[in-house]
């Protein structure tokens, strides 16, 4: 009993003390509890944000063996970007680029719809001038923030892993956050832009048939292509293309299948718990991290008004006009952003069918979104 | 066969344009190099006089990462437009390869 009762004060005594001294532990706990709630209650990405709870709250007990073990796996795993080329494997083989083939035009939306990156990374800079991020922010830390408006999580962590940021969690927290968010957040600004009469235009879909030669010789292409002109990128764009060769070659069903679902689900299961390391406490209790997720959703507003805008852009050129709720697809967000646009065009007109449209637009958003970092890899690099 | 042409030609154009382009900001990265060592030097050359420390400090102004964020705005923009106009055109390109079956 004696000992029951020792047991119980030493207890009491190291609760206090944590509480006393460490509320910041408390604050993840509960910040780790909030993301696990999320997933699990309203089925927001709860793929990586169920681990990366779990994760917050690993990292923040007060003993030394399960920080440990996810800093060795952060240091094995994201720190030389594997995790993020992984997984791009298993998105290049979900990816159909039949819709974008159809009509290529429509991969200029998702060059438009990296306009938030751009005008984010504008924004962040002000900023730290400002002097609100402290006196040792730079651009690259910067260009790392912005880089959450790709709207793709590998291209944010491989990105901001490669400029050693110290905002890196806040940055995969917002990153993947705001996917989530893409049904909430995309509507209002695509309201905000277009006319009832604009949102009522109607798209023919013609579908011509894609040879698959076309679609073999697409991912080839497209990695000599971006390979040449922004390197930096190469290993992103060579690995979805690689995933999507695998797809389309046709000799390798099963292995297009085992990197769709099991290597996809095993790197993202992984991700989820390693990027935790990064929340750590004193890391990530920081008023810049508040602000990190501000600029995130300024990133997501400012894509989804780019690739509106420009639609609307060309409709003043165009005979054809084009519905400019497609160019808010152009976000990475696969295929999220697709069914929110097409759904938001059935709702204005049940016979708009915007479906196939939207994920052409998407897909290209997919291959954009990495060449703008590259982009900014290349220049800041 | 005319199609074909004009698509190639386009593409042919745009990687040469691009191939300029990176010509070209390797050879500003390198009189930006030039230009910073000369401005060391003359930062450690003690009879430096005060009115060109008053231009490094006008250099040095308080907006400089905004400033250096809209110029990377603008080469990032035109960047992707001009890497995503040569993809366009390979697809149009790839887009006339036909299937034996559909042939």
């Amino acid at each position: 009993m004696e000992f029951f009762l020792e047991n119980m004060k030493f207890i009491y005594e190291n609760a206090v003390s944590i509480v006393k001294e460490q509320p910041g532990m408390i604050a993840m706990w509960a910040i780790g509890a909030v993301l696990i709630f999320l997933a699990i209650k309203f089925d927001m990405e709860p793929t990586l944000l169920l681990p990366m709870g779990f994760g917050a709250i690993l990292v923040n007990l007060p003993i030394d063996g399960a920080p440990e073990v996810v800093e060795m796996l952060y240091g094995a795993t994201i720190e030389n970007e594997l995790l993020p080329l992984l997984l791009f494997i298993g998105i290049g083989a979900m990816i159909d680029f039949g819709p974008l083939l159809t009509n290529p035009k429509l991969m200029f939306f998702g060059a438009a719809a990296q306009f938030g990156i751009f005008i984010t990374l504008a924004l962040a800079a002000l900023l730290g001038d400002l002097g609100l991020f402290g006196p040792d922010f730079a651009i690259t830390d910067a260009a790392s923030i912005a880089i959450i408006g790709a709207a793709d999580g590998p291209t944010s962590i491989f990105v901001a892993g490669q400029f050693g940021t110290k905002y890196i969690g806040a940055i995969i927290v917002a990153a993947y956050s705001y996917m989530a968010l893409v049904p909430m957040v995309q509507p209002p600004v695509i309201k905000l832009l277009t006319t009832k009469k604009e949102r009522l235009i109607r798209m023919e879909y013609s579908p011509k048939g894609v040879s698959r030669k076309t679609r073999i010789i697409f991912p080839i292409v497209v990695t000599i292509v971006v390979g040449l002109i922004a390197p930096e990128c190469v290993s992103l764009i060579g690995f979805l293309m690689f995933g999507n060769l695998i797809r389309e070659c046709g000799r390798l069903d099963s292995l297009s299948d085992t990197a769709q679902k099991v290597l996809a689900n095993l790197v993202t299961l992984l991700l989820g718990i390693t990027v935790a390391f990064t929340m750590k406490a004193a890391d990530f209790l920081r008023w810049e991290t508040l602000i990190v997720i501000g600029l995130g959703l300024f990133a997501f507003i400012f894509d989804t008004a780019g690739g509106v805008l420009f639609a609307k852009l060309l409709n003043l050129f165009t005979k054809k006009k084009v519905n400019p709720m497609i160019g808010a697809a152009g976000i990475s967000a696969f295929p999220m952003s697709a069914r929110v646009v097409h759904k938001m065009g059935l709702k204005e007109d049940p016979q708009n069918f915007l479906l196939m449209h939207s994920i052409g637009v998407n897909v290209s958003g997919q291959v954009a979104s990495v060449i703008a970092g590259g982009i900014i890899l290349s220049i800041l690099g | 066969m005319k199609k074909l042409f004009s698509v190639l030609l386009v593409a042919v154009l745009m990687l040469s344009f691009v191939t300029a382009s990176l010509s070209f900001s390797v050879f500003a990265e390198g009189s930006d190099d030039v230009e910073a060592s000369v401005t060391e030097e003359s930062a450690n050359d003690e009879s430096v006089t005060e009115e060109s420390n008053e231009v490094t400090e006008s250099k040095d102004g308080k907006f400089d990462m905004t400033l250096q964020s809209l110029t990377i705005m603008g080469f990032g923009m035109v960047g992707i437009f001009v890497v995503t106009a040569i993809i366009v055109c390979f697809m149009y390109l790839l887009c006339l390869l036909k299937d034996k079956k559909e042939k």
